[in-house]
């Protein structure tokens, strides 16, 4: 189970356009492991982004289950070329990130969406996400545009806080 | 060795007080850490951590900021801080949420910050603002808490519960949700 040292900001893979994946391949489906264990040995965790562990693709792996149990949400997830096709409503969470560990961020985004996109066996997807689940496709697909949840919040006094304690695993 | 120095600056707000003493800091080769400023009924205030070299001293920050506090009339105070203050990381309590709501009236952040202190919970952020009601004004305040892992969440909220009822407010509290991505 190789898990992937995660790239701090302001490494610049995190600030760039991550490329579409144009065969989903072996070697994709070895880097979504990767990914996917990655995810899992770092506590609390809950999604992460091919470029913050330093391949520029467009993939991303979510497991909201691991912090609200298997209520509303798809479980573990792997994606690649992800697009929002569809998106309603508003919803604000405070956010963590892999990559700014120091810090959280209260995020306004939206609450429902659709996300289509091609899964790790290379067919394609549509996926109708609500809540949480729908909150960390937003933040994933952000990373793939170089997009930071610094960059999402309005005040740096409400919205922007020093982490007070470590992450912990809620639900595992 | 650097040195590390808080200084808080308070005055009617007016274009020019940042620059104004950013530019002190940067004449005297100091380094702005983190800084936090907000206006509240017409009072700018300001904080300010600053790193300087070894042979800078408190007397040189108020030299350097006379010329400015004369002129616009800002109320300044320095501090030394030892490093490990700076840097220190915060316990590791669980972070909360306290929200309260009731009609205007003196000791609401009294009665509940002590509530909070006596049990030994650090404020770590709090907001107030008075909002137009019905018949009288609405008092509304968020407070940010780390509350001790070893601390019973229930008793806390049974003694709030109390406190809603002798003060006629209403108060919520809920762990903050925080998704790690
Ligand atoms: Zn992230």
């Amino acid at each position: 189970m190789p898990t992937l040292p995660v790239l701090r900001y302001p490494h610049q893979t995190l600030r760039a356009r991550s490329l579409e994946v144009d065969n989903v391949n072996d070697e994709i489906r070895r880097i979504i492991t990767d990914m996917i264990d990655t995810m899992y040995a770092s506590p609390g965790c809950v999604g992460v982004a091919a470029p913050q562990v330093g391949y520029p693709l467009r993939i991303f792996v979510i497991d909201v289950s691991r912090k609200i149990g298997p209520k509303k949400n798809h479980g573990l997830l792997a994606l690649v070329n992800p697009v929002v096709a569809y998106s309603e409503g508003e919803k604000i969470t405070r956010e963590g990130c892999l990559s700014i560990p120091d810090f959280l961020g209260n995020v306004k985004r939206a609450r429902k969406l659709i996300v289509m996109g091609i899964n790790p066996e290379g067919k394609e997807v549509e996926i109708l996400s609500q809540g949480l689940e729908a909150i960390a496709f937003q933040h994933e697909i952000d990373h793939l545009n170089g997009v930071l949840f610094i960059h999402r919040i309005s005040s740096l006094t409400g919205d922007l806080v020093r982490r007070k304690s470590t992450p912990k695993d809620t639900k595992d | 060795m650097k040195r590390y120095f808080a200084i808080t600056a308070i005055g009617k707000d007016r274009p020019g007080i940042v620059s104004g003493v950013s530019k002190a800091l940067y004449d005297l080769g100091t380094n702005i850490e983190d800084s936090s400023m907000t206006i509240l009924g017409g009072e700018f205030a300001m904080i300010l951590i600053v790193s300087t070299r070894e042979e800078v001293d408190a007397s040189d920050f108020e030299s350097h900021l006379k010329e400015l506090t004369d002129k616009i009339g800002l109320f300044i105070a320095i501090k030394e801080l030892d490093e490990s203050d700076v840097h220190s990381k915060k316990p590791s309590g669980i972070p909360y949420i306290i929200s309260v709501i009731g009609t205007d009236k003196p000791g609401i952040v009294y009665r509940v910050s002590n509530l909070l202190a006596s049990k030994g919970i650090n404020i770590t952020d709090l907001n107030t603002k008075v909002i137009p009601g019905e018949t009288a004004p609405v008092y509304t305040m968020i407070i940010e808490v780390d509350i001790p892992q070893y601390l019973d969440v229930t008793i806390l909220e049974e003694e709030f519960s109390t406190l809603e009822k002798e003060m006629a407010i209403d108060i919520g509290i809920k762990e903050i949700e925080v998704l790690e991505l």
